[in-house]
C-alpha cells in the first residue's frame, strides 16, 4: 500500500469514528451544536476512503479492483451512507445515523485489519452478479435495520413520556412502512443473490461453510418478517425486533466474508474472460 | 393640487390607540371590537377625521388597535379616542383606562411584537399573521392605507415570518388538545385515515377531537352515557355515534382513543385490552386519557405497542413548549428592534425624500406659470424657438434646484435635517403662507 492510501484509510477511519460517536450522541444532547455536524464524518469518511482506494488501484493496477474484500465493504459503506443521508432528508430526522454510523465504523475497522489481502481472483459473472446483488440487499438491510432501531427506542420514548426526544426520529407508523419498504426490496434482491451465488458454488462445486448457512439464516428472518407482516397483518415491537436480530445476522455474514472462500484449487483459477 | 397630497407631503407621525387582553377584560374588548361588516365604515368615518390621512384596524378576539398616520401626534391621538367612543357609542371614561397610546417607533416595534406573536396570549400563535394580513387588506380595499401605513404593514408581517423562521417561538403544542394531537403524530405521523374513538362527549373531548379532524382522521366513533350527546357530538364531525356499552367492541379497529368520561372508576382495564390487543396484532393504540378521575387504568400503559398519556402527562408537554417559547422570546425581540430600527430609519429617508418631491414640484410649478404668462405675450414666436425658451427654463430650474437637493439628500437622517428642512421649508415657502396671487 502506498503512503497516501494508508493516511487516507486513517483519516477516513477517523472520520467514521467521530460520526459513530457523534451520531448517538444526538440521542442524548439533541441541542448539541457539535452532534449535528455527525453527518460530515460519514460524507469525508467515505470520500477519503474512496480515494484512498482509488490510489491503491492506481498503483496496484485493476487486478485488485475485483481480489480485495475492502472494495466490497467499501460499496457497502458506500451505499449505507448514501442510504442515510437520504433517508434523513425524507424523513427531516437526523437522529437515523445513531445506529447504522457505529454499524458503518465496525465494518470499516473490521476491513482495515485486512485490508488489501488478496482474496482469490474470482472474475466469473456469476460470482459478481452475487456480490453486487448481495451488497445492494445489504445496503437495504443496513435501512430497514436503521428504521427498526429507530422505532424500538421511539417506542422507548413514548413509553417513558420523554417527549422532547420525539421529534429526533420518524413517526412509529413511517417507521414502520419505511422498514417494509426497505426489506421488500432487499429480500428479493438477495434472493436473486443467493441463487446466483448457489448456482456458482454448484458449477465449482464448493462445500457449504458457515457463510452459506448464515445467508440462509438471513434469508429466512427476513422472508418470516414479510410474511407475519403481509400475511399474519403484524406491526409493533417484536416485528422491527426481527429486523433487528436479521441485521446481526448480516453482519456476522459479513464477518464471516473476510475468511477465504473453501473453493478447491481448480476453483480459484476458474477466470471467465 | 389635491388636500390629499398636500397631507401627504406634510411631516407625518404614526399614532396607535388600542386595547389588549393585557389591558382589557373580555367585556370591554367584545364592546370595542370592529366586526367585519362594520370595518369599512369605521376606516372611511375615521380616515375623513383631520388631522388624521391613513387608517388601518386589527381587530381580534384579543385585541382592537386602530394604527394611524396623523400630521400631529397628539391631535391624532384624541382624536381616536374621541372616534373609538364615538363609533361604538360608549362613555370615552369608561374606555380610556383600558387604553394605550403609542407613536412613531413605539407604533412599529408595537405592531412587529404583535406580527411576531409576542403579543399573543399564546406565545408564537401563527393566527395573528393572517390577521395583520387581513387588516392591511381591509384597509388597502377601503383605501385607508396608503404609503405609510402599507409600508408598516408589509414589514410587520416580513418580520411575522422571519420570526417564524429564524426561531422557534411558533413550535410545539401549547393547549392541552393539541398536544395530545401532537403525541399522536408522534406515532401516526399522517393521521389522514386513521379511526378515533371517542368515549365521553365533554368540552375537552370536543376540543381535542376537533385538533384531530383538523388533521385528517377519517372516521370518528363516540360513546357517552347520555346517548343523546354523543349523537349531537357525532353529528358535529361527521361521526359515528354508539351506547356507551358498544365502545369495547370498537377497540381492535380504533387508533385513537380519546377518554373524558365522568365514570368513578377506571372503565378502560389491562383486562379489557387483553383481547382486543391479542386481535390488533401490534398495531399501535394511542389514548389519551383526560379524565379525572381517570378512565384507563395506569398499568395499561405497560402493554406493548399501547401508548398511554393521561392529563398530567399533557399538561407536561404543553408547559415544557411554552417555556421553550419562552426562550425565544429574546431573539425574536432582537429581531423586532432591528427592523423597528430599519423602519425608523426609513421613515426618516421619506421624509427628506418628501421635502425634495416638494420642493421640485414648487419650483416646477413656478416655472410652468411664468413660462406660460411670458409666452403668451409673445404669439408670433415658432414652435422651435418656444421649445428652445421651454428647455432653457428647465435647464436653469435644474441647476438652481441642483445645490439645494443635493444638501438636503446629504443631510437626510443627521440631527440637523429637521432644522435644515424648517429652513428650506420657510426659504421657499413650501407651506404656502406667502401663496403668490
Amino acid at each position: 500500500m502506498t503512503p497516501v492510501c494508508v493516511a487516507a484509510e486513517t483519516v477516513a477511519l477517523l472520520a467514521y469514528l467521530a460520526a459513530a460517536v457523534l451520531y448517538p450522541q444526538r440521542l442524548i444532547r439533541p441541542d448539541s451544536r457539535l452532534t449535528r455536524h455527525a453527518h460530515w464524518g460519514l460524507v469525508i469518511g467515505a470520500s477519503l476512503q474512496g480515494l484512498g482506494l482509488l490510489a491503491h488501484l492506481g498503483h496496484a493496477g485493476s487486478e485488485a479492483l475485483f481480489g480485495q474484500y475492502a472494495n466490497a465493504s467499501f460499496v457497502f459503506v458506500l451505499l449505507c451512507v448514501g442510504g442515510l443521508l437520504w433517508l434523513e432528508a425524507r424523513t427531516e430526522r437526523p437522529a437515523l445515523g445513531a445506529f447504522l454510523a457505529p454499524v458503518i465504523f465496525l465494518v470499516v475497522l473490521l476491513t482495515l485489519f485486512e485490508a488489501h489481502t488478496q482474496a482469490p481472483v474470482i472474475r466469473n459473472p456469476w460470482f459478481v452478479a452475487h456480490i453486487v446483488l448481495t451488497l445492494l440487499a445489504y445496503a437495504c438491510f443496513g435501512a430497514a435495520f436503521c428504521l427498526a432501531a429507530a422505532y424500538l427506542v421511539h417506542d422507548g420514548y413514548l413509553k417513558r413520556k420523554r417527549v422532547e426526544r420525539l421529534a429526533l426520529l420518524p413517526p412509529l407508523r413511517v417507521a414502520d412502512r419505511a422498514c417494509h419498504t426497505a426489506v421488500a426490496i432487499g429480500l428479493p434482491l438477495f434472493t436473486l443473490g443467493l441463487a446466483v451465488g448457489a448456482a456458482f458454488l454448484v458449477s465449482v462445486r464448493a462445500p457449504i461453510d458457515a457463510k452459506v448457512v448464515l445467508a440462509l439464516v438471513t434469508w429466512l428472518l427476513y422472508a418470516a418478517y414479510l410474511a407475519l407482516r403481509l400475511g399474519r397483518g403484524w406491526r409493533g415491537r417484536r416485528l422491527h425486533w426481527i429486523l433487528v436480530v436479521a441485521f446481526l445476522v448480516v453482519l456476522l455474514n459479513l464477518v464471516a466474508a473476510r475468511h477465504r472462500l473453501e473453493l478447491p484449487p481448480p476453483a480459484v483459477a476458474v477466470v471467465s474472460r | 393640487m389635491s388636500d390629499q397630497v398636500d397631507v401627504d407631503q406634510r411631516r407625518m407621525h404614526l399614532v396607535a390607540v388600542g386595547l389588549n387582553h393585557r389591558s382589557a377584560p373580555v367585556e370591554v374588548r367584545e364592546r370595542l371590537a370592529f366586526g367585519p361588516a362594520r370595518l369599512g365604515a369605521a376606516l372611511h368615518e375615521l380616515r375623513d377625521r383631520p388631522p388624521i390621512a391613513e387608517v388601518a384596524i386589527l381587530s381580534t378576539c384579543n385585541r382592537a388597535e386602530i394604527y394611524t398616520a396623523a400630521t400631529d401626534a397628539g391631535l391624532g391621538e384624541r382624536e381616536v379616542v374621541r372616534f373609538l367612543s364615538e363609533f361604538h357609542e360608549l362613555d370615552p371614561a369608561a374606555v380610556e383606562p383600558h387604553l394605550y397610546h403609542l407613536a412613531d417607533d413605539g407604533v412599529a416595534r408595537h405592531l412587529f411584537r404583535v406580527a411576531a406573536g409576542l403579543d399573543s396570549m399564546i406565545l408564537g400563535e401563527g393566527q395573528i399573521l393572517a390577521q395583520v394580513k387581513g387588516a392591511l387588506q381591509a384597509a388597502n380595499e377601503a383605501g385607508t392605507a396608503r404609503t405609510l401605513l402599507h409600508e408598516l404593514f408589509q414589514r410587520g408581517l416580513h418580520l411575522g415570518k422571519l420570526a417564524r423562521s429564524e426561531t422557534e417561538i411558533h413550535r410545539g403544542a401549547v393547549s392541552i388538545s393539541s398536544a395530545a394531537v401532537d403525541l399522536a403524530r408522534t406515532v401516526f405521523g399522517d393521521l389522514r385515515g386513521r379511526q378515533a374513538l371517542v368515549v365521553g362527549a365533554g368540552e375537552m373531548s370536543e376540543q381535542t377531537l376537533k385538533h384531530l379532524v383538523d388533521q385528517g382522521v377519517a372516521s370518528v366513533v363516540v360513546a357517552n352515557r347520555t346517548h343523546q350527546r354523543a349523537v349531537e357530538l357525532a353529528t358535529r364531525y361527521q361521526g359515528e355515534a354508539i351506547t356507551f356499552d358498544d365502545f369495547p367492541a370498537h377497540l381492535v379497529t380504533c387508533d385513537i382513543i380519546i377518554s373524558s368520561s365522568a365514570a368513578p372508576h377506571p372503565i378502560l382495564t389491562v383486562e379489557k385490552l387483553r383481547g382486543p390487543l391479542a386481535a390488533r396484532r401490534g398495531q399501535p393504540l394511542f389514548i389519551v386519557d383526560i379524565a379525572v378521575p381517570r378512565d384507563v387504568e395506569p398499568a395499561v400503559a405497560d402493554l406493548e405497542d399501547v401508548y398511554l398519556f393521561d392529563i398530567d402527562d399533557l399538561s407536561t408537554v404543553a408547559q415544557r413548549y411554552r417555556s421553550e417559547r419562552e426562550r425565544e422570546v429574546t431573539k425574536v425581540e432582537a429581531l423586532v428592534e432591528a427592523e423597528t430600527a430599519r423602519f425608523g430609519a426609513w421613515l426618516e429617508a421619506r421624509g427628506s425624500t418628501s421635502l425634495v418631491v416638494e420642493l421640485r414640484e414648487r419650483v416646477e410649478a413656478m416655472r410652468d406659470a411664468e413660462l406660460d404668462r411670458w409666452l403668451r405675450r409673445l404669439p408670433d414666436l415658432e414652435a422651435a424657438e418656444q421649445e428652445v425658451i421651454r428647455q432653457m427654463m428647465r435647464s436653469f430650474a435644474n441647476k438652481l434646484l441642483h445645490g439645494p437637493l443635493t444638501a438636503i439628500r446629504r443631510q437626510a437622517g443627521t440631527p440637523r435635517e429637521s432644522a435644515q428642512a424648517d429652513l428650506v421649508r420657510r426659504l421657499f415657502d413650501l407651506d404656502g403662507g406667502e401663496e403668490e396671487a
